[in-house]
């Protein structure tokens, strides 16, 4: 395991990053706000941002992949909830909680092989890791024991299936394209200023 | 009113009273909660009506599909606890349920609005730096990374523009332009933290802007949680 401390620049690329995926929440926001408004007549708004959640643990999953240090992924899900606040963002400080407790849900599968297997399997395990946690944290915020246990199974797989796609397939297929790229952790790893 | 509240208390306080108000379950003090953030935002001088009101429609309708989704598809404990608490019958168990979860994300939101559209971006990585203790590098990083959004908005347009150029059609969740862009980002983090260490900075910066806790900000950090105690006491 890389047990060196997080350099200026790790923080920076993961705020980068962060501001990158952004841009990327933002379509899935209005996009999730489009389907919102259908559903809601039929009392289905709920699920409209589910079919998107996934796109919420990229930023944490890729900077993990590209980091490979401990407490990445959690970090990179505070700043990334940081600099939404500062933004703007209507749910304002529970965003932070959230983020906390998505950047944990992606980061245990990895912490259980010392941050040293980045496969499939781990970014799978991962996505289901986030929605599970992300999952108990919206039950609580949203009281789903109000709600019909039917709704409440929908919002599950349908948020399961986008993490899984989002996180546990498009993410990983990004970062082994950028590992051909060749601009990984040879990139990665020199120059380091270790304080 | 609001503005003055050292940030880190601020997020303190507000985090506290998020919590609490999600262990009630009362369409009335959700009501009473969500009017007091109208009037945090009203006494406040960084908040203009134009944002006011493009922050308030996403929540209304936000709000909106849960009060029907609770009132069309509430659970027969949710049923139960209404009928307990009010005097409904029927179908009307079902509309308290939907009124109370409409009205608990409404009062979420109006909660988080009161805190980012009152919150100054330099003040409040100020003072997690000074009162929480936040490293240093980290703060800069995400005082930068907001400094460069818009840059990076337009780089990412760019990306797509030079795909476009090439008769590559760009999607609107295409990872195509999401790919150099994460090249971009690892090339600018190199040279960004570079030119930053180049030019002396550390964990031993000195800041310009110090941030104070005084007793009003600690009176708001407890007063907020314990009011939604208190009406939680009234109304059980």
């Amino acid at each position: 395991m890389n047990k060196n401390k997080l350099t200026l620049r790790d923080y920076l690329l993961m705020a980068l990053i962060s501001v990158l995926f952004g841009i990327i929440y933002l379509l899935a926001v209005y996009a999730g706000t489009a389907l919102t408004t259908v559903l809601t007549p039929m009392g289905l708004g709920i699920l409209g941002y589910e079919p998107f959640y996934g796109i919420w643990f990229m930023a944490a999953i890729i900077t993990t992949y590209l980091i490979r240090k401990p407490v990445v992924g959690i970090v990179t899900e505070v700043i990334a909830a940081l600099i939404e606040v500062l933004l703007g963002n209507m749910f304002g400080v529970m965003v932070l909680v959230s983020a906390f407790i998505q950047g944990v849900g992606v980061e245990l599968p990895f912490t259980f092989t010392k941050y040293e297997k980045y496969s499939y399997k781990m970014t799978i395990l991962s996505a289901f890791s986030a929605t599970l946690l992300s999952f108990l944290w919206t039950g609580f915020r949203s009281n789903y024991l109000a709600m019909d246990w039917r709704i409440v199974a929908a919002i599950f797989v349908v948020r399961l299936l986008s993490s899984l796609f989002f996180t546990g397939y498009l993410s990983k297929l990004i970062c082994d394209k950028l590992d051909e790229a060749g601009i990984l952790n040879q990139n990665l790893d020199t120059g380091e200023v270790n304080e | 009113m609001i503005d003055a509240i050292n940030p880190t208390v601020k997020t303190i306080g507000i985090l506290a009273a998020s919590i609490l108000l999600g262990l009630t379950f009362r369409w009335e003090i959700n009501l009473i909660v969500a009017l007091l953030c109208v009037f945090f935002l009203l006494t406040s001088s960084r908040t203009n009506p134009a944002t006011l009101l493009k922050a308030m429609l996403p929540i209304a309708l936000i709000s909106l599909s849960y009060f029907f989704t609770g009132w069309l598809f509430s659970s027969e404990q949710a049923q139960f606890a209404a009928s307990n608490t009010a005097a409904v019958s029927g179908g009307g168990r079902d509309v308290v349920n939907g009124l109370t979860l409409g009205t608990r994300i409404l009062s979420f939101a109006m909660l988080g609005i009161s805190y980012s559209l009152t919150t100054d971006a330099k003040e409040l990585v100020a003072s997690f730096i000074q009162q929480a203790k936040m490293p240093m590098k980290m703060g800069y990083a995400v005082l930068t990374a907001i400094n460069l959004t818009s840059l990076i908005q337009r780089e990412h347009e760019n990306s797509k523009l030079a795909l476009q150029v090439r008769n590559i059609p760009v999607k609107p969740f295409d990872t195509k332009p999401l790919f150099t862009m994460l090249v971009r980002m690892i090339r600018w983090s190199e040279r960004l933290s570079l030119a930053m260490e180049s030019k002396g900075f550390s964990e031993d910066r000195v800041m310009l802007l110090q941030m104070t806790v005084k007793r009003r900000d600690i009176l708001f950090a407890v007063g907020l949680p314990a009011m939604i105690v208190a009406l939680g006491i009234i109304f059980v």
